[in-house]
């Protein structure tokens, strides 16, 4: 079976409000984890190397 | 400064010039000039925002402080992620559908005109004299490490940027943005690959990063919760959430690379490339500080890193500088001791004698930075002069001590990045003289080559009155300070207008008087609590303006929004 859409919509329309909801969540979930693993390694360097009191 | 040296810089330079002029062929008319008739890809535009906000400023005094504090910086950034999060829900679709010219458009729309109005004339005031530092600043420093005259450096970084910034519009700055981010990036890998590599027999990466760890240098998260230091967790994630919203959401010099996006899920898009990579960018440029640090354990530096004001101290303190410099060795022969047998008890696996030597290290590193302190109040004195020496480390390790060719490539880093910024800010300046003062009060119903030849002039105007302002900033420097504390009080109250347009309810009388209210509040904060991190100053201004905004348009009521603004508020 094709997963074309019978009706896709027109080029440069805007995405259906229930999509766009589902690709901000893709992205805010994506940034988090993206800033936690730059925060984690950042941790990681100071936890392996400061020493000074 | 060697020959090649020299071909580098001027190859970049021409390629610059080049590159964006030839950028002006199909621009002729302003929804082109200004806005790229909205057709640029999400990539580029991502890079031109990157490349607009690291400024020569970045490149070398962060660096610089990477050297002498150490990694602790980077908390300043870690409100921006989610601070391109929200925006990317919030604000990017709202002005990117609303079709506008500038942020502060949309404002009228939304509210008033006189909210348009003075928002950017805030606007052009605080970025019109800003631009002339972020052109002095390297300028300055070039001038001291090439042994050039001010003027000469200041036409150097502004007039090719004017240039192509004039010709080209905003393709222009966005297409030279996405090569200067390349060489900026390039010279920042260059420069720590060589650093590494420099490393003195024995010493390994793991060695050189205890060896700044013991120093203090990768200490990089501070939990304090003080609302008077700046660089804290806490301080960074709150304070620089409000400040990154509001400079990526209502400065226009931002807000106008992501309005030349294809359509708001590449204006999205754009921003969302800083949302990844700034931290990991910032840590790169705060990395190569902290081996500059590593070398210069192992290699004597000089006392002072402005040799201008090195100059100036040996001729007219030169007993007094002489002493400083025999304790300077001394010290420095004894912390190189130390850190050697530090790095040699690690090698050898001695746990015990490591933890006694770092001790030794950090005593005898006290000492070389007590020399310090005493030479930098000595060049204060003598001069009467801020030595704002930590802006000369990197520039003075790059020219003495890296080989013929990368000195070439750091300079044309610095470069880039100090016309990245100048470019953007000229570019917003002219929309916004154009947009919103032009073609409302002088020449409503001129024609679009009318328009278009005007902006080109305002772009012009702007980058020669920043020129102006650079090369006079020495003697401006309390003007430009009243400038730069003006602009502290209505960045955050700013933010806070953007923010109650998102609420369907606010009117025009509620942000307008939300907006005064925003401001004198942090007004009042600065003078009274002069302590206070002009972090917060943001958190304040945006509450206040909120507060008062949502008050006032319950009590007062006022002018209700239009069908098109509700339209507008209904889609945030």
């Amino acid at each position: 079976m094709s997963e074309t859409p019978a009706n896709p919509p027109a080029p440069g329309a805007p995405a259906a409000p229930e999509q766009d909801r589902r690709r901000l969540r893709r992205i805010t979930v994506r940034v988090l984890i993206v800033q936690a693993l730059s925060l984690l390694a950042l941790w990681l360097l100071q936890a392996r190397y400061h020493s000074a009191p | 400064m060697h020959v090649v040296n020299w071909v580098i810089v001027i190859a970049y330079l021409v390629y610059v010039i080049y590159d964006g002029v030839r950028r002006a062929k199909g621009t002729h008319e302003i929804e082109g000039y200004f806005l790229a008739n909205r057709s640029l890809p999400w990539w580029a535009v991502g890079l031109s925002v990157m490349a607009t906000q690291l400024s020569a400023i970045t490149l070398v005094g962060t660096t610089g402080q990477g050297a002498s504090d150490g990694m602790r910086f980077i908390q300043f950034y870690f409100g921006l992620p989610v601070a391109m999060l929200i925006l990317g829900v919030t604000l990017v679709p709202l002005l990117h559908r609303a079709g506008v010219f500038t942020a502060y458009e949309f404002l009228e729309r939304r509210f008033d005109s006189r909210t348009r109005t003075f928002t950017s004339a805030l606007f052009l005031l605080s970025r019109g004299m800003s631009c002339g530092v972020i052109i002095s600043a390297p300028a300055v420093i070039l001038s001291v490490i090439l042994g050039l005259k001010l003027p000469v450096a200041v036409a150097i970084i502004g007039l090719p940027t004017v240039l192509y910034t004039m010709i080209g519009g905003v393709q222009a700055v966005t297409w030279v943005d996405v090569k200067q981010m390349v060489v900026i990036v390039g010279g920042l890998v260059a420069l720590l690959a060589a650093l590494l590599l420099g490393l003195p027999d024995g010493v390994r990466v793991d060695d050189a990063l205890h060896v700044a760890g013991a120093a203090g240098r990768l200490r990089t998260f501070d939990f304090d919760f003080s609302l008077t230091e700046t660089y804290t967790f806490w301080s960074g994630l709150i304070g620089g959430l409000f400040l990154m919203m509001a400079y990526f959401g209502t400065d226009q010099s931002q807000v106008q690379r992501y309005l030349t996006a294809k359509s708001v899920d590449e204006a999205r898009g754009s921003l969302l490339m800083s949302a990844y990579w700034k931290i990991p960018l910032q840590a790169l440029v705060l990395m190569v500080g902290v081996m500059v640090f590593v070398y210069y354990l192992f290699t004597q530096p000089p006392l002072l890193f402005n040799a201008e004001q090195e100059a100036r101290v040996r001729e007219n303190a030169p007993a007094e500088y002489a002493a400083l410099q025999e304790r300077y060795a001394q010290a420095f022969e004894q912390r190189r001791a130390a850190a050697h047998a530090l790095a040699a008890a690690r090698n050898a696996g001695d746990e015990a004698a490591a933890r006694r030597l770092a001790e030794e290290f950090r005593a005898r590193e006290q000492e070389v930075n007590a020399v310090r302190n005493d030479a930098l109040a000595l060049a204060a004195r003598v001069t009467g002069e801020n030595p704002r020496d930590v802006n000369y480390i990197i520039p003075a390790f790059v020219m003495n001590e890296l080989p013929i060719g990368l000195p070439g490539i750091f300079i044309a880093a610095v470069l880039a990045a100090a016309m990245s910024s100048i470019a953007a800010e000229l570019n917003s300046l002219s929309t916004a003289t154009i947009i919103d003062f032009y073609r409302r009060f002088v020449k409503p119903q001129a024609t679009d080559s009318h328009y278009l030849l005007v902006s080109k002039l305002a772009t012009g105007f702007w980058g020669l009155f920043a020129c102006f302002v650079a090369v006079f900033a020495a003697s401006l420097g309390s003007l430009i300070e009243v400038v730069n504390r003006f602009g502290s009080f209505f960045y955050g109250s700013i933010l806070g207008v953007f923010l109650l347009a998102l609420y369907r309810r606010a009117t025009a009388r509620g942000a307008f008087y939300g907006l005064i209210a925003g401001m004198s509040a942090v007004a009042a904060v600065t003078f009274l609590a002069p302590q206070v991190s002009f972090l917060w100053h943001n958190v304040i201004g945006a509450g206040t303006v909120l507060i008062v905004g949502v008050v006032l348009s319950w009590v007062a009521g006022g002018r209700p929004a239009t069908v098109a603004a509700e339209g507008v508020a209904a889609e945030g």
